[in-house]
């Protein structure tokens, strides 16, 4: 495998991580190339990179899931590395695999560490034989093993896709009827997305947190644990607030939670960063799985522990052992911004970015690759910004997050900035109830501020009225924004 | 005139009788003020519910956006008697709640359609919604395929309700 210092590195990614990772890349000097789909030319991380390649259509089975075009652009680019952001290749034991057989370093795990932790079967024998408790289940999951599990533990009843994993090919449920026909569907919707039918059965916890230790591993076999964040708020079995520490877990079951993710790691013989995952329940903690890359929410560690993740996963990955990590200190925040209608069961939404303001201040970061002009397009997740906030305690860090989401405007694109804001300011919120149920309760509650709704119908009426005038003046048919032509009053006199 | 919120699928009847500063405005046939201040950058300071909040609208195509601090909000306007484009009641119009792809359409033009049958499915980000009759219907015109991308708000479908007696509500 190829090791040694790292001269130009490919990201096989886009939007927000592949702006990022360009970041510390350029910071450390090493020479950046981007790759882009059709549909991405114009990106932000396409001209940020010091080279960029085209490796295929807008649909992502042919260009970011594209192997083959993806280590072609790494060769003639004249790349020795290939980080692979997450999502899309990034937990794939087969692209690992060809990117070291191509004489390039990735910058992950090894293949068989990505296979380990990417079988959910495999991954939970082994955190049984190590000793970590997992949540009780089985490792299969025929009719009459299902029947006897619902039997013994009662419904409701999780299944799922051993292939699966990040909260897909999970399916609940919730009465003996159901469970045939279920476990017929979750085999093919597994065969058909991970090309792998296998399933197995967990008892459903009704309202667990959700925690999990970052890892760094190095090839001289150590494991060193960054802390632990609390990723209970999702929608949809996705994350949408992640934070460091978790108010919710005694000192105790922190120790007892990283120590199991260390030696769980260890055990796999992890390298590089990743997450060993956990559902709490009261006093109970389980394993879920392994997370073999770079989390989404990892900046909320990197704020605690003041430290660059991607430098660190560059520097294992090019042979330096491990550090032990500085005493992690105060609060993170993050909290996710998605291309979403919050008012419509979290409705993918997509569109021009016609204005743009990001939030700015002390404590305050902001990753994310809009631009004012971009289109956002439904090609791809919809993450479009996260904004992560640091304070001395939980409480700073959660007012500051409020005012910052206060401060965060995007025209254009339906987001969820303000849903954000309503859980962030909530009672619940602020004491610290959560659990893995608490943003489809939230939601149910949850109405966008009438104020601005009613202040919004007549800002639509004055644009509406500016567009129809402009139209009758030839002149001028650039569309234009109603400030711009209000800020003069001549305007209407003219026309 | 008349504006349909997307989200919600609220209508609002506004007239703008002084575009500002302050706005001066009926809203549902409410007197109503709004103060502003334009901003260098095309947005404007407006006084909502007893705090100060950026704001930023701006059409594109037939959507009007809006956004009020990190609230969004995306308007059609209903149009009225005028030209092309309008849409009485007697020919409801079916359309793309979201930005995406269609994946399946399950009647064809001329079929007659009883309340609750599913019409065409959606797909955008790997979630499929499907779109039903909400009353019995003649399928008028289909102008999209299975395959085609399409914006929100595209016409999707154009129906006429067989019993006259019961207009479809507008969705």
């Amino acid at each position: 495998m190829a090791s040694g210092m790292i001269k130009k590195l490919l990201i096989a990614n886009r939007g927000e991580i592949a702006l990022r990772v360009i970041r510390t890349a350029r910071a450390l000097g090493i020479q950046t190339v981007a790759v882009y789909s059709q549909a991405d030319a114009m990106m932000p991380h396409v001209a940020a990179a010091d080279d960029a390649r085209p490796i295929g259509p807008a649909e992502a089975a042919q260009s970011y899931l594209n192997s083959s075009a993806i280590i072609q652009a790494a060769l003639a680019a004249g790349a020795d590395a290939i980080h692979p952001g997450y999502g899309f290749l990034s937990e794939n034991a087969d692209f690992a695999a060809a990117v070291s057989s191509a004489g390039l370093n990735f910058i992950g795990p090894p293949a068989q560490v990505l296979a380990a932790a990417g079988d959910k079967v495999g991954a939970r024998q082994l955190a049984q034989r190590v000793g970590v408790p997992v949540v009780p289940g089985t490792e299969t999951a025929d009719l009459a093993t299902a029947r006897n599990f619902a039997a013994l533990t009662g419904y409701p009843i999780m299944i799922k896709a051993a292939a699966g994993g990040g909260g897909r090919g999970i399916r609940v449920v919730a009465a003996e009827a159901e469970l045939g026909p279920a476990l017929e569907t979750a085999a093919r919707e597994a065969q058909a997305a991970f090309n792998d039918g296998r399933l197995f059965l967990e008892r459903y916890l009704e309202a667990p947190r959700h925690i999990e230790v970052q890892i760094v591993g190095d090839r001289y076999g150590r494991v060193v644990a960054m802390g632990e964040r609390e990723c209970s708020l999702q929608r949809r079995h996705q994350k949408i607030i992640e934070e460091s520490p978790s108010a919710g877990i005694t000192a105790a079951m922190r120790g007892a939670i990283i120590e199991a993710a260390v030696a769980l790691a260890s055990a796999v013989g992890y390298r590089n960063a990743g997450t060993v995952e956990f559902l709490v329940d009261g006093d109970n903690f389980y394993f879920l799985e392994i997370n073999a890359r770079l989390q989404v929410e990892h900046p909320v560690t990197e704020l605690r522990f003041d430290c660059d993740l991607v430098a660190h996963q560059l520097s294992v990955a090019a042979g330096d052992p491990v550090r032990e990590p500085p005493a992690p200190r105060g609060h993170a925040i993050e909290c996710r911004i998605y291309a979403e209608d919050a008012r419509n069961d979290f409705r993918p939404a997509a569109g021009p970015v016609l204005y743009l303001q990001i939030p700015a201040g002390p404590g305050i970061r902001v990753d994310t690759f809009l631009a004012p002009g971009i289109e956002i397009g439904t090609h791809y997740d919809g993450l479009l910004a996260k904004l992560i906030a640091y304070g001395h305690d939980r409480d700073e860090a959660r007012r500051r997050t409020a005012a910052a989401l206060d401060e965060f405007m995007l025209t254009g694109v339906t987001h969820t900035a303000a849903f954000l804001r309503g859980v962030v300011a909530s009672e619940r919120f602020a004491r610290a109830e959560l659990s893995t149920r608490f943003i489809e309760q939230f939601v149910r509650q949850w109405r966008a501020p009438e104020d601005s709704l009613n202040a919004a119908a007549v800002l639509a009426a004055v644009a509406q009225n500016a567009a129809a005038a402009a139209v009758s003046r030839p002149a001028d048919r650039r569309s234009r924004s109603p400030w711009e032509t209000l800020g003069s009053i001549n305007f209407w006199s003219r026309s | 005139m008349k504006l349909r919120e997307l989200s919600s699928g609220r209508q609002f009847d506004v007239e703008v009788e002084h575009p500002g500063p302050p706005i001066k405005a009926t809203l549902d046939g409410a007197a109503l003020s709004l103060a502003t201040r334009a901003q260098p950058d095309g947005a404007t300071i407006i006084e909502c519910g007893g705090r100060r909040l950026r704001a930023f609208a701006a059409r594109r195509g037939d959507a009007i956006f809006v956004s009020v601090g990190p609230s969004t909000f995306t308007f059609a306007a209903i149009a009225a008697s005028r030209g092309a484009g309008r849409h009485s009641l007697a020919t409801p119009i079916l359309t793309a709640p979201m930005p995406g792809k269609v994946l399946k359409i399950m009647v064809a033009e001329g079929d007659e359609v009883e309340a609750g049958r599913a019409l065409i499915t959606m797909e955008a980000m790997k979630m499929e919604t499907t779109l039903s009759a909400e009353g019995p219907a003649r399928i008028k015109r289909i102008p999209v395929s299975a395959g085609q991308m399409v914006d929100a708000g595209a016409v999707l479908m154009e129906l006429s309700p067989i019993d006259s007696a019961k207009p479809q509500s507008d969705r």
